[in-house]
């Protein structure tokens, strides 16, 4: 790690939710899939996550997830991006260390434009060096298959005018670039996934997620969303500091997105792609607002590209 | 359609330029402005309710209290609410009312509405109306409204809504504050493509939302008031009085009590009943009759009051036959004169000249 990186980054207040208290549970959440989080203390007082699934079919996802989280912690046990080891497998629940850190959107929030700043290039350097690790291959078929089979007359998506006619320009899009770099994947890589260690200034990335095609161009489109169109935290001034500190990233994204061969339109269909499977499962309407809107500019923008650049 | 009304009470109310914000002001019945504004909302569909504020308007010393607020308005309203206090202002209205969004755990319709005016809906509003509207106000019914103050809206043949513009006279139909969505978080949509530094408000917000494809619908108010600005809460608030009156002399001929008829006789002197009863609408006036005729004569003096046109007064009796002294405190937001005093020559029907 850069030994400036480590400096600035411990000079961050430390985090309010301190965990704290005798007894082997100290701390209770939902995740994803109706899993339980919890923070229990091991006999030899080590306070390591346990998640556990609450039913078979978020067991089954689970395990892809801890496979998934073991092999990207085996490729970069030491590295300044790495995952949390996992430590167990207790069916139905997985046992992991815990990462003393805070999300990356509230670590933006309350870092330096410094700080901001070094976090952020360090997750751009990972993303173009995933890039260029991976092979070109064939990727239009599932993504417009992925595509398909999102149900596109949802409550939460058929509000969106001019659904329709989107999902066909993001097909067109995936035609006119069938293939693309192709490799190991996050698959949900959002600033919620993505902690910020507190004493370390290390990067862990946490739930893992299946992708409809294991790609780092979907992890480079997902973080891009929330880089660009930041939703949470204080709708005021706070969010403004976010703004501030994300769009570099996202400038950044967009540069290495260009530099690993992928294309404008297919980036944005990515983009959009991303949205239509989020949507379904945001209930926040603080955070819908602003996907719709992210989708209005990526619908003008593939129109725009399309006009532009015609299909071969 | 279940409904939650956002009412952004953030704002520095400049122009009232008082110590306290304008919807913290009394109205007339004894409730804040923030409340009466709210009481013509029956019958809406309003489901929960969300009061934006700044906590710094709050709990002071022998200040509001947001507690007792929040009691206030689910008493005047009947509807769960939550006063949502800001540590900061914000920059503009639509930011104070995505503070209120973010109170929200789900998108569904939401209605934004203005604190300083009171809105009449019309009848059946509920079915007929769907989630976006935008609820506006004839400039040639309300003559009185500061045109300057009012965004304005076009709204076509089929009752949509064309165009709207903030400060703009580009029609009679000014926007009464009264605005709905489908759901909350295309306010946030809006809202995200207005970025540009300039303040926004809730009708650049329908407009940007018109221009992406949403239509909204243009709903013409029942009725209205307007509290903008301090001198429209004064002329509002002054159509409603206390009004202490003799009897004797003023509204029936003075009566000796050793007379004949004595003081079982009310002789109404009709052309200063008249005066009072039209001068004064009984919806907003509080009668209260003063006489020195004693107890023992109050089913007759009742009886003579309702026969004349009185259907609510209190009659206070057997007061000393002398001088009456009224006393009233003013201030800001209740000007001098609060206390007014008319003296009439003994039955003469001239109350009309001193109204």
């Amino acid at each position: 790690m850069q030994p400036d990186r480590v400096a600035l980054v411990r000079a961050i207040p430390r985090p309010r939710r301190e965990p704290a208290g005798p007894g082997p549970e100290l701390a209770v959440g939902l995740g994803q899939s109706g899993c339980t989080i919890s923070l229990v203390r091991l006999p030899d007082g080590t306070p390591v996550v346990r998640k556990q699934a609450g039913d078979q079919r978020s067991w089954e996802r689970l395990q892809r997830q801890a496979a998934k989280q073991r092999a990207f912690h085996a490729d970069h046990p030491d590295a300044l991006i790495t995952a949390p080891e996992v430590l167990a497998v207790d069916p139905p629940a997985i046992v992991m260390d815990f990462v003393r850190g805070t999300s990356l959107g509230e670590f933006l929030q309350q870092a330096s434009v410094r700080q901001s700043s070094a976090v952020c290039t360090d997750l751009s350097a990972f993303l173009s060096g995933q890039l260029q690790c991976c092979p070109s291959g064939p990727a239009v078929e599932a993504l417009v298959g992925k595509l398909d089979s999102l149900d596109l007359d949802h409550p939460r998506i058929r509000g969106v005018p001019g659904v329709g006619a989107l999902a066909e320009a993001i097909r067109r899009a995936f035609r006119a670039q069938p293939r693309l770099p192709v490799g190991s994947g996050h698959g949900d890589f959002s600033f919620d996934n993505i902690l910020v260690e507190q004493h370390t200034g290390r990067i862990y990335l946490i739930d893992f997620l299946d992708m409809p095609l294991e790609s780092p161009v979907l992890d480079v489109a997902r973080l891009y969303l929330d880089a660009a169109y930041p939703w949470w935290g204080s709708y005021g001034r706070t969010r403004h500091r976010l703004l501030g500190a994300s769009r570099d990233l996202a400038h950044g994204l967009r540069t290495v997105l260009a530099a690993g061969g992928v294309t404008e339109r297919t980036f944005r269909a990515v983009l959009a792609l991303t949205i239509l499977r989020i949507l379904p499962y945001t209930g926040s309407p603080i955070r819908r607002g602003v996907l719709c809107s992210a989708l209005h500019d990526i619908t003008a923008e593939l129109s725009t590209s399309e006009t532009s650049c015609p299909a071969p | 359609m279940s409904r939650t009304l956002i009412v952004p009470a953030a704002g520095r109310s400049t122009r009232y330029g008082l110590s306290r914000p304008k919807f913290l002001l009394q109205h007339p019945t004894g409730v804040t402005m923030l409340s009466a504004g709210l009481a013509g909302l029956d019958g809406t569909g309003i489901t929960r309710l969300v009061v934006v504020s700044l906590a710094e308007y709050f709990d002071g010393p022998r200040g509001v209290t947001a507690k007792h607020l929040t009691a206030e308005v689910e008493r005047v309203t009947g509807v769960p609410t939550t006063v949502h206090l800001l540590d900061e202002p914000t920059t503009d209205p639509v930011e104070t009312v995505i503070h209120g969004i973010g109170e929200l755990a789900e998108d569904g319709p939401i209605v934004l509405k203005d604190t300083d005016n009171l809105v009449g809906l019309p009848d059946g509003w509920e079915q007929t109306t769907p989630g976006n509207f935008v609820t506006f106000a004839d400039l040639a019914k309300f003559p009185e409204v500061t045109a300057a103050n009012k965004s304005f809206l076009r709204v076509g043949m089929l009752g949509t809504v064309a165009d709207i513009a903030e400060k703009q006279v580009i029609s009679a139909h000014f926007n009464v504050g009264l605005v709905g969505f489908e759901a909350a978080s295309l306010v946030v949509l809006a809202r995200e493509r207005l970025q540009g530094g300039r303040e926004a408000y809730v009708s650049d917000v329908v407009g940007e939302l018109i221009r992406l494809g949403y239509e909204f619908r243009g709903v013409e108010a029942g009725a209205y008031a307007d509290w903008g600005t301090l001198a429209d809460w004064r002329a509002y608030c002054a159509t409603y009085a206390t009004v202490l009156c003799d009897l004797d002399g003023v509204l029936c001929r003075n009566e000796h009590p050793l007379s004949e008829t004595g003081w079982t006789r009310f002789d109404p002197i009709t052309e200063n009943i008249q005066a009072l009863l039209e001068r004064h609408q009984p919806s907003r006036t509080r009668f209260v009759f003063v006489t020195s005729r004693t107890e023992d004569y109050r089913p007759y003096v009742h009886d003579a009051l309702v026969a004349a046109g009185f259907e609510q007064f209190d009659l206070v009796m057997s007061l000393p036959h002398a001088r009456r002294i009224l006393v009233n405190d003013f201030a800001g937001s209740a000007p001098y004169p609060t206390a007014v005093a008319i003296n009439l020559p003994r039955n003469a029907p001239s109350l009309r000249e001193y109204l």
